[in-house]
């Protein structure tokens, strides 16, 4: 018995170590104050001009857009959670802007209908990002929400250059809304739950949740080089990345995206639906034709102000693809007498790297008969002879002898 | 301090100390990569639980019927203190596989109730039982363990019953040390006598889990094991008793989500 009521004490306190559920901040940024300011595409859209989120009222938020003429229109973001019509450029509908609990996301709903083409259903999330950049995550479909973009923001550096009733309206608020900025936590289960009990779709929540662990996933911007060529946008692609259907049997969101694509391509049988082509990106109405109402602006709102581009077609995978993982490397290994070995015999192709010795040239290393790391001699000696002649490609990487 | 009583500190110490390890391990894990504020990446593939707890036997029958009569033990002797682990591998959205390991032992000192020697001292012996059950078994869970937020994220649900069936094979040994009486005879004699072996085990069990946090279980459950050793061999030290290893556990544990 007294085994078990010492075990009880200690599983009573661990218990309280163990943290509980976390519970999320106050609503310190109720009303939207962490978008307060102006903001600069972060994302490499170069057409993008600047966009001004200034409070109105306890609810609205006016957005002021800049295009890159800094010609200005202006829109108000109405936080309130009802329906508000919307009828402009040939396309009517709804949208509907809801501020999250704790004041941290905005979301937004939409269906527009344009013209004779199916109504189009819209689901935005507005994050601000761990480092404090403002993520907009926007999913578009027909029937569903099924394929999602991105464009991020960051906060100007400098408000010289913005209309003086623009510094006025936002110079008592800039630095409450830094902290605020400052002040929102990561993504929480009850985060989760809430967007999960506002209908929010699985692509936005997903890319709300890469935001907040970046550490944890990568936004790809698949399909972010199609649309750079389709678009005439100058896109930074640094972030660019391999066939996302190699982690498809792991996260079957991909092919989830995929199919909810190829559906809605035989369906409606009118757009240009490549697979290999902004599958991703494009909403059906596609960049090549109909071009997407919200981000081209086609209302002129809030969404045509800092939405001009067409955003970056992107999907959530994690941070490490598995040939990245310490346990499943390439064979890579060291052998007593022959050193390290990368364990295959190949040595061609990109990433291949080769050996030299760190004195001397690679000839007299031969000569003086140390064994090659990659020779097939092999003789046994420590120092590692050269075969740096069997790189190939500007990406191969090559080590050469340190001197001295 | 006698042996016995120093053995029993040290064991619950082992315990304390093992779940103050877990607890202690299973905090950080909690803030590690693969999960968020209150929510993991993806649901639990597995889960490690250590638990400890209270062992009732039925100590009905056979060798225990013998016992009980001729000396000073009741039941409530042969229970103890238990400490195990549960290794479950997620099959499908309800149910899991539970490879179990589970330690009791019992050890009680005690006296012939109707004898005394020729000095009118108690004749005094060790009773000592212990048990190992090791089990696979089916647990299902009467509510869904966690759910599913976009494709990325899985909340595990706060308060989750189930009910597990299995079966497996329990190592037990029965022993009895000190002095005894030949009732032929009235000699009093010192002896050791063990029967020891394995018998199979036929588990059920019902329990909760209580989500502390996104990584972390508090796991409670009631066991039934039902078991039966061998008769000890004709010429063992308990010839033709039969050591009945039916029991109710009451588990409670840490379970940390892989």
């Amino acid at each position: 018995m007294r085994t078990l009521l010492i075990a009880a004490v200690a599983l009573g306190g661990s218990a309280f170590l163990s943290p509980v559920l976390a519970q999320n901040a106050p609503a310190s940024t109720a009303r939207g104050l962490a978008w307060v300011g102006c903001w600069e595409a972060a994302d490499g859209i170069q057409s993008q001009g600047r966009v001004c989120v200034i409070p109105e009222g306890a609810r609205d938020l006016r957005i002021v857009s800049f295009d890159r003429q800094d010609k200005a229109t202006e829109s108000t973001l109405r936080l309130t959670g009802e329906r508000t019509p919307v009828s402009a450029e040939g396309c009517t509908g709804w949208e509907q802007a809801r501020l999250s609990a704790d004041g941290e996301r905005i979301l937004v709903d939409a269906q527009l209908q344009c013209g004779d083409s199916p109504q189009q259903t819209i689901a935005e999330a507005f994050v601000i990002t761990p480092t404090g950049f403002w993520l907009q995550v926007r999913g578009t479909g027909i029937a569903m929400v099924a394929n999602a973009r991105v464009r991020l923001y960051r906060a100007v550096d400098s408000y010289a250059s913005f209309p003086a009733d623009i510094r006025a309206a936002l110079a008592p608020q800039v630095q409450e809304a830094e902290y605020a900025r400052n002040a929102i936590s990561r993504v929480s289960a009850r985060d989760l739950a809430e967007l999960e009990s506002m209908g929010v779709a699985t692509p936005v929540i997903d890319l709300v949740v890469a935001a907040s662990y970046p550490s944890s996933f990568v936004i790809d911007a698949e399909g972010a080089a199609a649309a750079t060529r389709s678009t005439g946008e100058a896109m930074n692609t640094s972030s660019l990345n391999s066939n996302p259907f190699y982690w498809s049997n792991g996260f079957p969101m991909l092919s989830y995206y995929d199919l909810a694509m190829l559906e809605n391509c035989m369906r409606l049988q009118m757009f240009s639906c490549g697979m290999g082509n902004g599958r991703y990106g494009y909403s059906v109405f596609g960049a090549g034709g109909y071009r997407d109402p919200f981000f081209g602006g086609y209302y002129g709102g809030y969404n045509g102000g800092y939405g001009q581009g067409q955003g970056i077609p992107v999907v959530v995978r994690p941070a490490a693809p598995p040939s990245d993982y310490p346990g499943n490397r390439g064979g890579g290994r060291a052998v007593s007498g022959s050193g390290y070995s990368s364990g295959s015999s190949g040595s061609s192709g990109g990433g291949t790297r080769s050996a030299s010795p760190r004195s001397g040239n690679t000839g007299t290393s031969q000569n003086s008969g140390s064994a090659g790391a990659s020779s097939s001699s092999g003789s046994g000696g420590s120092g590692g002879s050269a075969s740096a002649g069997s790189s190939g490609g500007s990406s191969t990487r090559t080590a050469k002898p340190r001197t001295p | 301090m006698t042996g016995s009583s120093l053995r029993w500190k040290c064991r619950a110490a082992a315990t304390a100390l093992g779940f103050l390890a877990f607890a202690f391990m299973a905090g950080p894990v909690g803030a590690q990569a693969g999960s968020g504020d209150g929510f993991l990446f993806k649901a639990p593939a597995a889960t490690l639980t250590v638990h400890g707890g209270f062992a009732q036997p039925l100590a009905s029958g056979g060798v225990f019927s013998l016992a009980r009569r001729e000396l000073t033990l009741g039941r409530s002797d042969f229970a103890s203190g238990n400490f195990g682990f549960d290794l479950t591998i997620a099959v499908a959205p309800r149910y899991e596989v539970v490879l179990g390991v589970d330690r009791s032992g019992s050890r009680t000192r005690s006296e012939y109730r109707e004898w005394l020697d020729n000095n009118d001292l108690p004749i005094e012996q060790t009773t000592q039982l212990a048990r190992v059950p090791i089990t696979a078994s089916v647990r299902y869970f009467l509510a869904d363990r966690g759910r599913k937020v976009g494709s990325v994220a899985w909340i595990p649900a706060r308060f989750v019953p189930f009910v597990s069936l299995g079966g497996g094979v329990m190592k037990y040994k029965f022993q009895q040390v000190g002095d005894f009486v030949d009732l032929q005879t009235l000699n009093v004699f010192g002896e050791n006598l063990s029967t020891t072996g394995w018998a199979g085990v036929v588990q059920a069990g019902a329990g909760a889990q209580w989500s502390l946090n996104q990584r972390v279980n508090l796991t409670g459950e009631l066991r039934y094991n039902h078991a039966n050793g061998d008769g000890d061999k004709p010429n063992g030290d308990f010839s033709g008793y039969k050591v009945n290893l039916s029991g109710v556990s009451t588990l409670i544990g840490l379970t940390l989500r892989l």
